[in-house]
């Protein structure tokens, strides 16, 4: 009786049966809310903005503090002024997912730091680009050999600005962190347990306000590699 | 790709939360008709599940998938038994799940799976959240507001009953 089942069996299974509790049902096309129930559900959202904004305002709080800390080590470290801007991070692990929160000591007469380039001078031979994105604050692109997908490299980087943040975030409990370096920034590789799943390796470059990941399936040795051969085109 | 980077912008949650609002409130309210009937206890179920929700937010991702859509429709459906049950108990005495409308899933010509299809709803879908979604005990627990111990237990009976009706059809995996 006790032979039971492996994990691997049970997660099999239980996706067949999702997949058939899913085609069994509808979407719920027709359906209607009563003005109460939106009512209802407006109550509870602005309930949830309110705790949000509790919650950032400790974040903030916590934030600073930080930035405390380091510019006062800073200080005791080098025996010079207190550096104009300071970035850093500090992170939360909620279930599988990771978020890295930005704080900046930042100067009043500090300028808003443009955005410069950066590209990876590496990337395995084959590979074209075949997305780009420029998105305020932040850039990515997607490299592919050929047209299999499966083959796909993203990299993307943004500022550390205060406030910001990123997240790494996993559906399963199949992978693990470990701490790393990329050309001396500290960051943290992603190693997914699952084949068909993806890497990811999130590193921070603090002196110039900027995160950079590389996501991608193929092996870790080669997203290092690829992290490691980024380098500036442009300085805005 | 399941692990992924997202930048957050603030109010992210907010966005997320109403996100998912939009995109399975219709959904979550058929499934709680179809095991409540009336519109308002539908909608007591649906508001119940959303409460859940709120309250486990970084289990839940700002795009639609098949595994995301399951969890949505198992907290719903749970959320709409456990009313059922608060209304039996007070009124009427003991609920027979079996009794529900909600159809188990077809079987298919996989021993484990189709053993499992045929669980009661109760174990099937604890096991679907554990080892299809992922979850922990606790974060189960979290989600359908009942003790880890609790998931625990029902886990352990959930995989006797799967062994149990295996047997019961002669399978040796």
């Amino acid at each position: 009786m006790n032979r039971l089942f492996s994990d691997e069996e049970l997660n099999r299974a239980a996706s067949q049966v999702r997949e058939r509790m899913l085609d069994g049902l509808t979407e719920g096309e027709g359906e209607e809310f009563t003005p109460a129930f939106h009512r209802r559900m407006e109550a509870l959202m602005a309930a949830e903005e309110k705790r949000q904004r509790r919650n950032r305002a400790f974040r903030r709080m916590t934030a600073a503090a930080a930035a405390l800390v380091l510019a006062f080590s800073t200080v005791l470290t080098l025996n010079t002024e207190a550096r104009a801007a300071v970035s850093t991070w500090f992170k939360e692990v909620l279930g599988n997912t990771t978020y890295y929160w930005f704080t900046e000591e930042k100067l009043e007469s500090d300028e808003e730091q443009k955005l410069p380039v950066y590209i990876p001078t590496y990337i395995p031979e084959g590979y074209d680009v075949i997305k780009e994105e420029h998105r305020g604050r932040d850039y990515s692109v997607i490299y592919q050999n050929g047209e299999d997908i499966t083959s796909a490299v993203a990299f993307q980087y943004g500022m550390m600005d205060d406030g910001r943040g990123i997240y790494v975030g996993s559906h399963t409990d199949a992978f693990h962190m470990e701490d790393i370096t990329v050309n001396g920034c500290p960051g943290e590789l992603y190693v997914s347990h699952e084949a068909g799943e993806a890497h990811v390796l999130v590193w921070f470059d603090e002196e110039e306000k900027l995160y950079f990941f590389v996501t991608a399936l193929f092996d870790t040795e080669e997203i290092l590699r690829i992290a490691e051969s980024v380098e500036i085109i442009k300085n805005n | 790709m399941l692990i992924y980077l997202s930048t957050i912008e603030v109010p992210d949650d907010r966005e997320k939360f109403e996100w998912l609002y939009q995109q399975y409130r219709y959904l979550m309210l058929h499934v709680a008709k179809k095991l409540l009937g009336q519109q308002q206890d539908a909608e007591d179920a649906v508001h119940q599940a959303f409460v859940a929700i709120l309250q486990n937010l970084e289990k839940f991702f700002p795009y639609d998938s098949p595994k995301q859509r399951s969890l949505i429709v198992i907290i719903v459906k749970r959320k709409a038994i456990d009313l059922l049950r608060k209304r039996k108990r007070d009124n009427w005495g003991p609920l027979d799940e079996a009794v529900l409308a909600l159809p188990a899933p077809e079987t298919g010509d996989h021993a484990l799976a189709d053993a499992m299809a045929r669980l009661p709803a109760s174990y099937r879908e604890v096991l679907l959240m554990r080892y299809d979604n992922g979850l922990t005990a606790r974060e189960i627990g979290k989600l359908l507001g009942i003790t880890e111990s609790g998931v625990r237990k029902t886990i352990a009976r959930a995989k006797r009953a799967l062994q149990a009706e295996l047997e019961k059809e002669g399978i040796v995996l």
